[in-house]
């Protein structure tokens, strides 16, 4: 054990937080360095120095002393901040301002009526969307497949021409 | 009535809940301020100033501590700033309780022997009075008032952890300001 650890479990000691084995360990490394063993002695007088011989008591009528003293108080409330003043009457303003714009934003928006795609047309009448494509795969010569591929892919909307100038 | 309703009491302004309060904790506080100051005379006004302080910061009181390590701290810090703004008091020597017990005993040998105790408690003490505030506080609150590691970190509003190793500081410091004494007159008359 090096002289600094000792120190260490010497202080835990003095304030009777030293274990059984920190005492023995202690116990033996103050067996054998004398400079160690003779610094414990001087903290442990200092120690015994500094604990009060006999601790005073207050001199008699302090409280009455003291109730004199005591300004009356009820409860105060706090004045509030300049800033939390202006807070405070802010959040209505702007939970007014929200609603209003909310409102404003349903009444003047249009709701889109966007057309179904085929495959939410299928599934809408409970048709699995895959079953073309299962079929497709299913087929046994390549030929086929891709025969059927090819025509699957084929558009059912009608071509749309370009304006001409 | 629990401490905890007449501390809300006393927070609503009722005088005889504070007044319960005091009888409660001014030994304590006047132990408190009088191991830093020595002086009875002192610790008794220091003490008065102290309740008054907490009469008057309670209603900001909420509950984050128990009562009693509040009102310590604001004790603690009353009494450090007394001192720093005192600073002649941190060299007078604890003034002994236990004077008046010296003639009376009428036993020379004790006598003796109780002089050379105050001669050594007086040593001791002008060193502690040496120590930077932190030690010194530390010190008090632990070697001369007692408390625990974890009243002192509440106190100070420090971890245990921190008070555990300031007061390994603050202890090898004191030792090396005595030392010189110790060393002297075959380790100091007193120790």
């Amino acid at each position: 054990m090096r002289c600094k650890q000792a120190e260490r479990l010497f202080f835990r000691r003095l304030d009777g937080r030293l274990d059984e084995t920190q005492a023995t360990a202690l116990d033996v490394h103050l067996r054998t360095c004398a400079a160690c063993a003779r610094r414990a002695a001087q903290h442990a007088r200092i120690a015994r120095a500094l604990r009060p011989a006999s601790a005073p008591d207050p001199v008699p009528g302090l409280a009455q002393r003291i109730m004199p003293r005591l300004e009356p108080r009820t409860v105060q409330h706090v004045p509030l901040l300049l800033w939390e003043r202006w807070s405070l009457r802010a959040v209505p303003v702007l939970m007014a301002a929200v609603a209003v714009v909310g409102l404003a934003l349903a009444l003047v928006v249009p709701v889109f009526d966007e057309p179904l795609t085929s495959t939410e047309i299928l599934l809408l009448q409970n048709v699995n969307p895959m079953e073309e494509a299962r079929t497709i795969f299913e087929q046994e010569k390549p030929e086929t497949r891709g025969l059927m591929l090819l025509v699957a892919s084929i558009d059912d909307a009608p071509p749309v021409r370009r304006d001409r100038p | 009535m629990n401490e905890q309703e007449l501390v809300l009491q006393a927070r609503e302004g009722s005088r005889e809940a504070f007044a319960l309060l005091i009888e409660k904790y001014q030994r304590k506080v006047f132990q408190m301020v009088y191991s830093f100051t020595g002086n009875r005379e002192t610790a008794d006004d220091l003490t008065q100033d102290v309740f008054v302080k907490a009469w008057l910061a309670l209603p900001r009181f909420g509950f984050r501590s128990e009562f009693g390590t509040w009102l310590y701290r604001i004790a603690v810090n009353h009494a450090k700033d007394f001192l720093r703004k005192n600073k002649k008091i941190r060299e007078v020597p604890l003034q002994d309780v236990g004077d008046a017990t010296l003639a009376v005993d009428g036993n020379i040998e004790a006598a003796e022997h109780e002089k050379e105790a105050r001669a050594t408690r007086d040593f001791v003490r002008r060193g502690l009075a040496a120590l930077p505030d932190k030690h010194r506080v530390i010190l008090t609150l632990r070697d001369i008032q007692g408390l625990s590691y974890e009243d002192i970190a509440g106190i100070l509003g420090i971890s245990p952890g921190t008070v555990d190793s300031r007061i390994h500081r603050a202890r090898r410091r004191l030792r090396t300001i005595l030392e010189p004494g110790l060393e002297s007159e075959g380790g100091v008359h007193a120790l």
